[in-house]
């Protein structure tokens, strides 16, 4: 046994588990805010991240265009938002918006309504890891990003919630990521749950809205949604589609799996939800 | 190879991984050079400076946003390549080390994910395809300890 702790690479493997031990406590303690270390090779790295991602944006973008889908693609995201607006429009509800109103004045209720304010982020870099879904923005708390804070795409669909940020540069637990957690709703049925990603649904591309009963009408093809009920982050944000329902391994409950409206893979352009106001 | 030299090859292989390989995924998984750079190293150098490599690696993917547990898996992996398959002379007979090498990590990580409370089938649905993804970059790993192009110097005993 002495011989064997008398050759260098054991010593240098010991150090090695004890620096990931030290590592692995500290991220505990720390929770949410930013390891020292890891903020200075963030802070460091950002530069060349993002010059990186720009490049590798770039490539990926001729690469199309040699292989003739450009068009194709522009037309897609043109019909993506009008979807989009179409679909947000659907849920407003016009009539049903004017007919709320009509009955809260007689009933001297107060208006309710959603106020948003968005710091547009880039993604420079995503975590060197296939076992996490986590990426790396450009901006930070000088721009007013906190951790918790939700981030969604163009169209307003949610990506991820902020989990550690610096000065100048935020990480995001992306949905489908295994630590990712919040509440949610169906749109449709108004069931609540809890929307998690976990490890097998990573490899998917999916995340589940859990702890459903047999009871809950969630039906396949609903849209579910962000669900708050003490404010902490917007509700309403569009999360994904049903598309399957699973019975969980104790039999007492099922989830639904998702797929998420985001798409998480050609991520470049996001905003974070800094500030928000809602009223019910 | 120098300490210095060793240093900025694992430096460029970990710039190559972070910035380019992983903005394109094969099938939703991401290459990586590192873990077969280090077996490389391990193999041809020695466990030493297989667990230097793997250490300083390590080191990096931390500071980029990987677990902490890199520092640790990717020194062992580069130690115990250089222990376990340092007779390998061939560049197949390298590459099947470096796969045997890679499948053990690929193991370790499935356990611990499997200790955190995954399970066996998620682990093996991303270690797959991780783990071959990784033995298609060894010819891209032996490129980068070949840079100057000065041939392999003798492995001192250890």
């Amino acid at each position: 046994m002495k011989r064997w702790m008398q050759h260098t690479w054991v010593k240098i493997i010991a150090v090695a588990l004890s620096l990931s031990l030290i590592a692995a406590a500290v991220a505990l303690v720390l929770t949410g805010t930013t390891e020292p270390l890891r903020g200075v090779g963030e802070t460091v790295s950002r530069p060349f991240s993002r010059f990186f991602s720009l490049v590798t944006d770039k490539l990926r973008q001729g690469g199309d265009y040699l292989k003739g889908v450009q068009a194709l693609q522009e037309e897609n995201r043109a019909l993506e938002q009008e979807v989009a607006q179409l679909r947000r429009a659907a849920r407003a509800g016009d009539l049903a918006t004017e007919e709320n109103a009509r009955l809260r004045s007689l009933l001297e209720l107060q208006e309710t309504g959603q106020d948003l304010t968005f710091t547009a982020a880039w993604v420079v870099a995503r975590a060197p890891d296939n076992w996490k879904g986590e990426v790396t923005l450009d901006q930070g708390t000088d721009q007013g990003i906190q951790a918790g804070q939700c981030v969604v795409d163009e169209h307003g669909a949610l990506v991820g919630r902020v989990k550690e940020v610096g000065a100048s540069w935020a990480n995001v637990t992306l949905l489908w990521d295994p630590g990712f957690q919040m509440a949610g709703q169906g749109t449709k049925s108004g069931v609540l749950g809890s929307l998690e990603g976990s490890l097998d649904l990573l490899s998917r591309g999916e995340l589940a809205l859990a702890c459903l009963t047999e009871a809950d009408p969630v039906s396949l093809g609903e849209e579910v949604v962000t669900f708050a009920a003490q404010g902490v982050y917007p509700s309403g944000l569009v999360v994904g589609t049903v598309m399957s329902l699973e019975e969980d391994p104790g039999g007492l409950t099922r989830s639904a799996i998702l797929t998420p409206a985001a798409d998480l893979n050609t991520l470049s352009q996001v905003f974070v939800v800094t500030a928000f106001w809602e009223e019910r | 190879m120098g300490r210095l030299r060793l240093y900025l090859i694992t430096a460029l292989a970990f710039l190559l991984e972070v910035l380019v390989l992983l903005w394109f995924p094969v099938a939703g998984v991401r290459p990586r050079v590192l873990p077969p750079l280090v077996c490389l190293v391990g193999v041809e150098q020695g466990p030493d400076r297989g667990a230097e490599c793997g250490f300083f690696g390590g080191i990096l993917c931390y500071l980029a946003g990987a677990t902490p547990w890199q520092m640790a898996l990717l020194a062992l992996l580069g130690g115990l390549s250089g222990v376990i398959f340092h007779k390998a002379s061939s560049f197949w007979g390298k590459w099947l080390t470096c796969l045997a090498a890679l499948a053990g990590l690929e193991v370790l990580l499935v356990l611990g994910h499997c200790l955190a409370g995954a399970s066996v089938f998620a682990g093996l649905r991303i270690a797959g395809p991780e783990l071959l993804l990784s033995a298609a970059c060894f010819p891209l790993a032996v490129l980068l300890t070949r840079l100057k192009g000065h041939p392999r110097r003798k492995r001192k005993g250890w």
